[in-house]
């Protein structure tokens, strides 16, 4: 029997020895500065983002993580006063480079905020928002789009009977759901999630924290979490920001265990920060 | 709703019990290596060591992981504690059976030792005490852990009585020295097994019912 059981274990460490090398960078960033005005917000990160993985994002207050996840979709753009230089290459296309439709970006990578913001509309328009936009017509098309976004979002069950009423009946952690179920209808490759949970109670965000789990397997998903036991839960890599610069960054059991820098074991442990 | 975190610690509870089997089946082939005199079984018994020592590793390492990214609570925390407890256990028993694999080895140079000795029962009560340990942890079966507690002032009635059967036969001159000295080692290699069971059903009755029942601390309370 020891014989079987030495075979089966063999074959266990040559497939994890595989499985480690498979995901390939789905974003590259190289040199990245941006200012807001004078203020230098983020210095020359540079951070390979790996295609179906979740990466969080930690670090206090200003350290640049909110600032970097908006870079990833050009969310920084707007902001008046804001200079950007260095490159965001998502499958080889740096994103900062002459001939990008933003628009056509942000359907590649759809985004979900702090706070939960479904339209004052109902259920079914909300989710049905994005692919009218991208100009999907027909009823029976858009009924499968909802269906399908709703159901990877995890929120079909509770709302199949009702798709029709105001989006504002929902509860919190329903209405994020919704917001992603909206991000996923246009079929987005990659996800930023911008404190998706910190509205939310404990249950709603186990919730929020399973989807993820769920959702990692089909997208690229990029948290910015002020709570690094979320970080941890949820997240495959974490970067560590401070003061603009990206400290550290790594697999998430390693950052939380042995973590490389002094700096991040002070910030991870609460001796800073 | 089941976390995913859950789903990880029960394929850390499987490892360890792959652990456990494996060191199960060392400690079976060192003992028969001695019964059935099969030096090539006790060699595999050295040789294979490598793999225990390698999935202790292995676990303390995910087990580590799942403190630090699962934030285990209650039975969570529990299980983690004591599967790293055991899994220390274990390895040390895996030690165990290499010890009794090398003295094994030197025994089977002399011929035959035609004494009635209670080595094979012996064997047999401490493989039973990790066979039923093993069970208790994946049943979590407090009972039976209990039993095993209990099962642990036999091996060491048997080891009392080997270790005086054998310290006869040697001041008599009817048992070569080198063989008398490491079937006492090989005794007490057993008796150690034993101990170490015991140390696990003790975790197992934590690890279920939250109750330290080490050092017989709560009779004293």
């Amino acid at each position: 029997m020891i014989k079987t059981e030495i075979a089966s274990l063999k074959k266990e460490m040559a497939t994890e020895m595989n499985a480690q090398g498979n995901s390939q960078p789905k974003i590259l960033v190289r040199n990245l500065d941006v200012f807001y005005g004078k203020t230098h917000a983020l210095k020359e990160v540079a951070i390979d983002i790996r295609e179906k993985s979740v990466t969080a994002l930690i670090g206090p207050s200003g350290c640049g993580k909110s600032t970097f996840l908006r870079a990833i979709n050009r969310m920084n753009d707007t902001i008046p006063g804001v200079r950007i230089s260095g490159s965001v290459m998502i499958d080889n296309v740096d994103i900062y480079g002459s001939g990008i439709n933003i628009v056509a970006l942000r359907r590649i990578v759809g985004m979900v905020f702090q706070k939960s913001n479904p339209f004052p509309k109902s259920i079914f328009d909300n989710v049905a928002y994005g692919p009218r936009i991208h100009g999907i017509k027909g009823a029976g098309t858009l009924d499968e789009i909802v269906e399908k976004s709703l159901k990877k979002a995890a929120l079909w069950e509770e709302v199949k009977d009702r798709l029709h009423q105001s989006s504002m009946e929902l509860s919190g952690g329903q209405q994020q759901r919704l917001c992603i179920a909206r991000a996923l209808a246009v079929n987005p490759e990659i996800i930023l999630m911008d404190e998706p949970a910190s509205a939310l109670d404990p249950i709603a965000t186990a919730k929020i924290e399973e989807l993820i789990h769920e959702l990692k397997k089909n997208y690229t998903i990029v948290i910015v979490t002020h709570n690094m036991q979320q970080a941890a839960r949820v997240s495959d890599y974490t970067a560590y920001f401070y003061l603009g610069s990206l400290i550290e960054f790594g697999k998430t059991d390693k950052i939380f265990t042995i973590p490389d820098k002094k700096e991040t074991e002070d910030y991870i442990t609460g001796r800073f920060g | 709703m089941e976390r995913h975190f859950h789903e990880e610690l029960r394929e850390l509870k499987e490892k360890l019990l792959k652990m456990g089997l494996m060191v199960e089946a060392a400690i079976e082939k060192a003992v028969d290596s001695l019964f059935s005199r099969d030096q090539a079984l006790a060699k595999e018994v050295i040789d294979e060591e490598k793999f225990i020592n390698r999935l202790e590793i292995e676990i303390d390492e995910r087990g580590h992981s799942l403190f630090a990214l699962g934030q285990p609570m209650a039975i969570d925390l529990r299980l983690i504690t004591s599967i790293l407890k055991i899994n220390t256990d274990l390895e040390r028993m895996g030690d165990h059976a290499v010890n009794i694999a090398e003295r094994a080895l030197i025994v089977l140079k002399e011929p035959p030792v035609k004494l009635n000795l209670n080595l094979p029962e012996m064997a047999k009560a401490a493989q039973k005490m990790l066979r039923d340990v093993l069970d208790a942890f994946v049943n979590g079966d407090v009972s039976l852990a209990r039993n095993v507690l209990k099962s642990d002032d036999e091996v060491d009635a048997f080891n009392d009585n080997l270790y005086r059967l054998l310290e006869e036969h040697m001041e008599s001159h009817d048992l070569n020295i080198k063989v008398g000295m490491s079937l006492m080692m090989i005794g007490h290699n057993l008796e150690r097994i034993a101990d170490l069971s015991n140390n696990i059903a003790e975790d197992v009755i934590y690890m279920k019912q939250g109750k330290d029942v080490r050092h017989h601390i709560d009779a004293q309370n």
